[in-house]
């Protein structure tokens, strides 16, 4: 079983030096995200970003910390907001973003899938930029009916983004999304992810991928 | 109005710190688990006299899965599998003999003096419910008298799983109904992360 996984593995990172031939830039980001469910109808993520560029002009770009405060209504859905603060490396403002979102999530029998609405306010110095963003997820556990600790799971997503800002052409993103994790225990996961990004894909395009580390931690 | 700049070198050591403190309590947590988990096994692997239970029960299965339960101490087998478009799941105690048989239907198939009941007892529970899964429960018996059973369409009881949603809470149950209506199990279901699908 664990050589099936390893194979997947590989495909994965095969995939991703494959598409590194065709992309502009390649993006490494490790996070950590905490997350408080009291069992009750409120939830509370928090999580630390850090994202770097490697190639020729590798360095740090930015550190992030973010929170959402999340309610849930109905049986499935969830309303949340959250705040984020950026510090970028490479400029002198800094950026401050505020999120709105509605997300519809459901279970049927092994697969796990979400809906995603969001409206982000990104500021940064005295510019105001709305992103409007859809993202559909699913989720597969490798094992059995859920992940149990030591088990992995696979999962991806699409998100389609609106991007819009004073005195500029708006535009849209695309990002496709494929992530491999691991259960390490009860509370904790580790997912890594290769995540392809097409910016203004109306306009001057620029393909990215990014390669995400995240850790979850549930409390 | 710009926001306070970070200082960058302390703020990467709490990073590094927040990391190690998270994996050490992570792994500290793991060692007191009790281990209950539902494995995916090769075919090969499965009781060979459950595998002889199931030809004899239905011979033409589609989207065959074998599964190892462990809870505990105790072990359990499971069989997953497709016959005529619904989704039949048969479980086996670790010497290989029949456990019990759970057949996923939609709510329309219940008859209406068996819902009335379900739902009336639901009703008392939380302000809100709804019926996300049920399947006919066939409990434990000899062969012949589950295949009788299966091919009338005469289970012994239903297994539900509702969700519940009162003023602070939104939880989920697995009942366990006799073929009348009347609650013979309750267990509560394990609550969904979707954190890292929507973050």
């Amino acid at each position: 079983m664990t050589s099936y996984y390893f194979r997947i593995l590989i495909v994965l990172l095969l995939s991703q030096t494959a598409v590194s031939q065709i992309v502009d830039n390649t993006l490494f980001q490790n996070a950590l995200n905490i997350s408080y469910d009291n069992n009750y109808r409120w939830s509370f993520v928090s999580a630390l970003e850090q994202r770097s560029l490697t190639g020729d002009n590798a360095g740090l770009l930015h550190i992030q910390a973010s929170h959402y405060t999340n309610y849930e209504v109905g049986f499935y859905g969830q309303i949340g907001i959250g705040i984020m603060y950026r510090d970028l490396r490479n400029s002198n403002t800094s950026e401050l973003r505020i999120t709105e979102q509605y997300a519809y999530s459901r279970k049927y029998n092994q697969l796990k899938m979400a809906h995603r609405i969001r409206w982000d306010q990104r500021y940064r110095g005295d510019r105001i930029t709305h992103r409007w963003r859809y993202r559909y997820s699913i989720a597969l556990p490798l094992n059995g009916i859920q992940t149990d600790k030591n088990e992995w799971y696979l999962g991806a997503s699409i998100e389609t983004l609106f991007i819009a800002e004073n005195r500029t052409k708006p535009f849209w993103d695309q990002r496709l999304i494929f992530n491999l994790g691991n259960q390490i225990s009860r509370n904790f996961k580790l997912q890594l992810s290769t995540e392809y990004r097409w910016e203004s894909f109306t306009q001057n395009t620029e393909r990215l991928l990014f390669i995400n580390l995240g850790g979850y931690w549930s409390l | 109005m710009k926001p306070p700049v970070l200082d960058m070198t302390r703020f990467k050591h709490i990073i590094y710190l927040l990391f190690f403190l998270v994996s050490t309590v992570v792994i500290a947590q793991s060692n007191a688990l009790k281990i209950e988990h539902e494995k995916r096994i090769k075919s090969s692997e499965f009781p060979s006299l459950s595998k002889q239970i199931l030809d004899s029960l239905i011979p033409f299965r589609v989207k065959m899965k074998y599964y190892q339960e462990t809870d505990g101490d105790s072990n359990s087998y499971e069989a997953k599998f497709k016959y005529k478009g619904k989704k039949y799941s048969i479980e086996f105690f670790e010497n290989g003999a029949l456990k019990e048989t759970e057949i996923e239907i939609k709510k329309n198939k219940l008859s209406k003096i068996v819902i009335d009941s379900i739902n009336k007892r639901l009703d008392t529970v939380a302000r809100k419910f709804k019926i996300e899964k049920i399947q006919e429960h066939y409990g434990p018996s000899s062969i012949l008298s589950l295949k009788q059973k299966l091919q009338q369409s005469n289970p012994d009881g239903y297994e539900i799983i509702v969700a519940f949603k009162d003023k602070r809470k939104i939880y989920r149950r697995e009942y366990l109904f006799d073929r009348r209506g009347m609650i013979l199990e309750v267990k509560d279901v394990k609550r969904l992360e979707y954190d890292f699908l929507l973050f």
